[in-house]
């Protein structure tokens, strides 16, 4: 080290720090939290491939671009949103991270549930929830998305009320020929036996380099009910950071179920913490890869009260020089006994140069818990390709409905049927640009 | 309709491996001829493992066979020429000895899309989900199938049965002009073989064939066949009209094979 001048660290040339306007109107303490996020931020850097969470997904490609946030309103019509539309929804749009009123539609939310956008939720100080922040440099996107924390989805639904429409958080991205960055963030808090079902779904318009740091916080209340979809299907020049958490209460059920087709690079880091007796727990992943695309699925289960159940099921697709990661790790605490948790991890690889990291990880410090994992990695079946050509189908259609047929397991634990309808839409889109085999 | 001229076919194996022929390959078929007119029944009888399965997958484009020497040809063109699917869409239809399973595939699905990609080779108008339920329930019912079987996932947890049942639910619905029927008629229930047999004779007519692979003299019972041909080690041996099969059924496979032994 000189005995130079440098007193703070230097700030990093791909990503500019937040714009002192964006503290404007804010709490003290928020702007004192996202202050110190981004000065941590600019201290450690982005994770790099010696970081054992990293070890399989280099960053570094980002620090090519000039990310800035898109400024100023974007024009888009609803008609961009229309094909995505589910029947009696309650939509709510974000576009390029930022609340829009004008596109969203919330008729249908019953009385009682808030549904609102982030900033407004913050300025009526109701969001403690942001005071637990603590900066992980394992976790970018958190850091970055606490660094530049503006708006996003906020939802509360009380005690009781029971949700039948779906909920659709849309997080649309767009942009000019810059290098676009955006921070879609949603909290959802569900009192006690509330029943809901969420579909988060970011959808890329254009193909300009872009990052989105997202966050989602999922708070389940005792005996509540709900289903969270969540959507990634972004196109060419997207890079996703994703970090997913959820907290259940006793007897709550929670199910989330991840789909990625489309996007250069994805990372996901989804958590649950199953603090309540008698909680159960669904996870599941879809992720389907090709050309040089990659993602990258971080889990990890805490069975941390008796009784709780967890069922993992994540199951990769990859074609072309794609790559995929699965790390899941399931976590049972000593106060989880008589925990129930199954962990499983299926691969289909539909070209020899793509590649798949598949790490399952138990950690059980109770003594009466079952706990089972596996993981397969195999290719399309020979036999079964054979049985549907000889039913006078074309080989590019057997194809299909073999691949189709493998995401079915997934798609199929998918309870609301619109929610599985939309996720099979998005299957169908990337299976329709397979090309034969 | 079909015609089969020493017909050879085998496996790739490893080099050296017994039974291995220069070339590499383990020979499985060894010279089969066969001729079935339109509206004619043949049965193919003969041991475990002489290769009527490997026979009925060739006739139908399995690629892991190789044919070495000799020529299929089905109404009038050079069949082995045709990919798997074209076959099927110029009428032939295979029902496996072993029906596969394909997990997350709704059997309503395979049935439609396959009847669809036959018409359409037939230039015929697709069926719509509405038009083909109407269909498939006609034909299942034939089969004495429950209509639950439709949506399940292809073979899976079927019962040996049910599998062969919903076989002949394809072969109905396919109209094929050839059927190879590769066992369908083995590990069936009396009823069942009842079904299955009711479900073959109604298939038949003077302008399509049938080809039995079987074991049993029963199903012949019900399907009376023109002609019955013992394959033994790759080839026929011994072909003669339907009293073959009960010489069969009474005295088993030993005469033959000894009258070989003796000519040999
Ligand atoms: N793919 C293959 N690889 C290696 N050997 C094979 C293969 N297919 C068939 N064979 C062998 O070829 C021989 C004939 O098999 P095939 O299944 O045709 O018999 P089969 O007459 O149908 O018998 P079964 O009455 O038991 O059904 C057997 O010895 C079998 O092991
Ligand atoms: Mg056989």
């Amino acid at each position: 080290m000189s005995a130079s001048t440098t007193v703070a660290a230097a700030q990093p040339a791909w990503l500019l720090p937040p714009p002192e306007a964006s503290f404007a109107g804010q709490p003290d303490n928020l702007t004192a939290l996202r202050r110190s996020a981004w000065e941590q931020f600019t201290e450690t850097g982005l994770p790099n491939t010696r970081r054992e969470a990293w070890r399989h997904t280099n960053l570094d490609p980002l620090k090519q671009f000039a990310f800035r946030p898109q400024a100023g309103d974007v024009p888009v019509s609803a008609e961009a949103l229309a094909p995505y539309r589910l029947d009696g929804e309650i939509g709510a749009v974000c576009v390029n991270g930022t609340f829009r009123p004008d596109l969203s539609n919330l008729a249908n939310l019953p009385e009682g549930a808030v549904l609102e956008s982030l900033a407004a939720a913050i300025g009526r100080g109701a969001l403690e929830q942001l005071q637990a922040f603590e900066f992980d440099q394992d976790q970018p996107a958190e850091g970055l998305s606490m660094a530049w924390l503006q708006d996003g989805i906020y939802l509360q639904v009380p005690q009781g009320v029971v949700i039948e429409q779906p909920l659709h958080f849309y997080f649309v991205s767009t942009g000019n020929d810059d290098s676009t960055v955006s921070f879609p963030r949603v909290h959802i808090q569900s009192g006690d036996n509330c029943q809901l079902a969420l579909v988060e779904h970011h959808i890329g318009l254009g193909s300009q380099p872009r990052l989105t740091c997202s966050v989602t916080r999922i708070e389940v209340g005792p005996g509540a009910v709900v289903e969270y979809l969540r959507l990634l299907e972004e196109g060419a020049g997207a890079h996703h950071l994703a970090s997913i958490t959820a907290r259940q209460q006793a007897g709550s059920q929670l199910q989330m179920t991840g789909l990625s087709t489309g996007g250069d690079l994805q990372r996901n880091d989804v958590t649950a913490a199953l603090e309540g007796e008698g909680a159960s727990h669904r996870m599941a992943g879809l992720y389907l890869v090709r050309g040089r695309e990659q993602v990258d699925n971080h889990t990890r289960i805490d069975h941390m009260a008796p009784h709780t159940s967890s069922v993992e099921t994540y199951k990769g697709i990859l074609d072309g020089q794609g790559r995929g990661i699965f790390t899941g790790r399931i976590v049972v605490h000593p106060a989880g006994q008589q925990t129930d948790a199954r962990q499983t991890n299926r691969n289909l690889m539909l070209s020899d140069q793509a590649l798949v990291h598949t790490d399952p990880q138990l950690e059980i410090f109770a003594d009466d818990v079952k706990c089972s994992h596996g993981s397969t990695v195999g290719q399309v079946d020979d036999e079964a390709m054979f049985y549907i050509r000889s039913r006078g189908i074309g080989m590019a259609e057997a194809h299909r409905l073999l691949v189709h047929g493998f995401s079915a397991e997934v798609l199929e634990q998918i309870s609301h049927p619109l929610l599985r309808a939309v996720a099979t839409e998005q299957v169908n889109r990337w299976l329709e640009e397979l090309p034969a085999p | 309709m079909l015609d089969i001229v020493d017909l050879h076919a085998g496996t790739a194996a490893t080099a050296g491996a017994p039974g291995t022929n220069g070339a590499g390959m383990t020979e499985i078929l060894t010279g089969i001829n066969l001729h079935i007119k339109a509206g004619e029944v043949h049965a193919i009888m003969g041991p475990n493992g002489s290769g009527k399965s490997t026979l009925a997958q060739v006739l139908a484009g399995r690629d892991t066979y190789e044919v070495t020497a000799g020529s299929v040809t089905y109404k009038g063109q050079d069949l082995l020429a045709l990919s798997p699917e074209d076959r099927a869409r110029n009428g032939l239809f295979l029902s496996f000895q072993y029906p596969v399973v394909i997990p997350g595939v709704n059997n309503i699905y395979l049935l439609q899309a396959s009847v669809n990609a036959i018409r359409k080779h037939r230039q015929q108008e697709p069926l719509d989900a509405v038009d083909f339920l109407v269909l498939v329930r006609e034909k299942i019912a034939e089969v004495q199938l429950d209509e639950s079987f439709l949506h399940r996932p292809v073979n899976e947890g079927f019962s040996g049965g049910e599998k062969k049942r919903n076989e002949i639910l394809q072969m109905l619905l396919l109209e094929p002009s050839l059927a190879v029927l590769d066992e369908t008629d083995s590990g069936l229930d009396i009823d069942a073989l009842k079904v299955i047999a009711e479900g073959v004779n109604r298939y038949r007519r003077a302008d399509r064939a049938l080809l039995l692979i079987t074991h049993y003299q029963r199903l012949l019972n019900y399907v009376e066949p023109d002609r019955v041909h013992v394959l033994m080690d790759g080839r026929i041996v011994k072909s003669g009209g339907p009293e073959l099969a009960r010489e069969l059924e009474a005295g088993g496979y030993a005469p033959i094979q000894e009258a070989l032994a003796a000519a040999r």
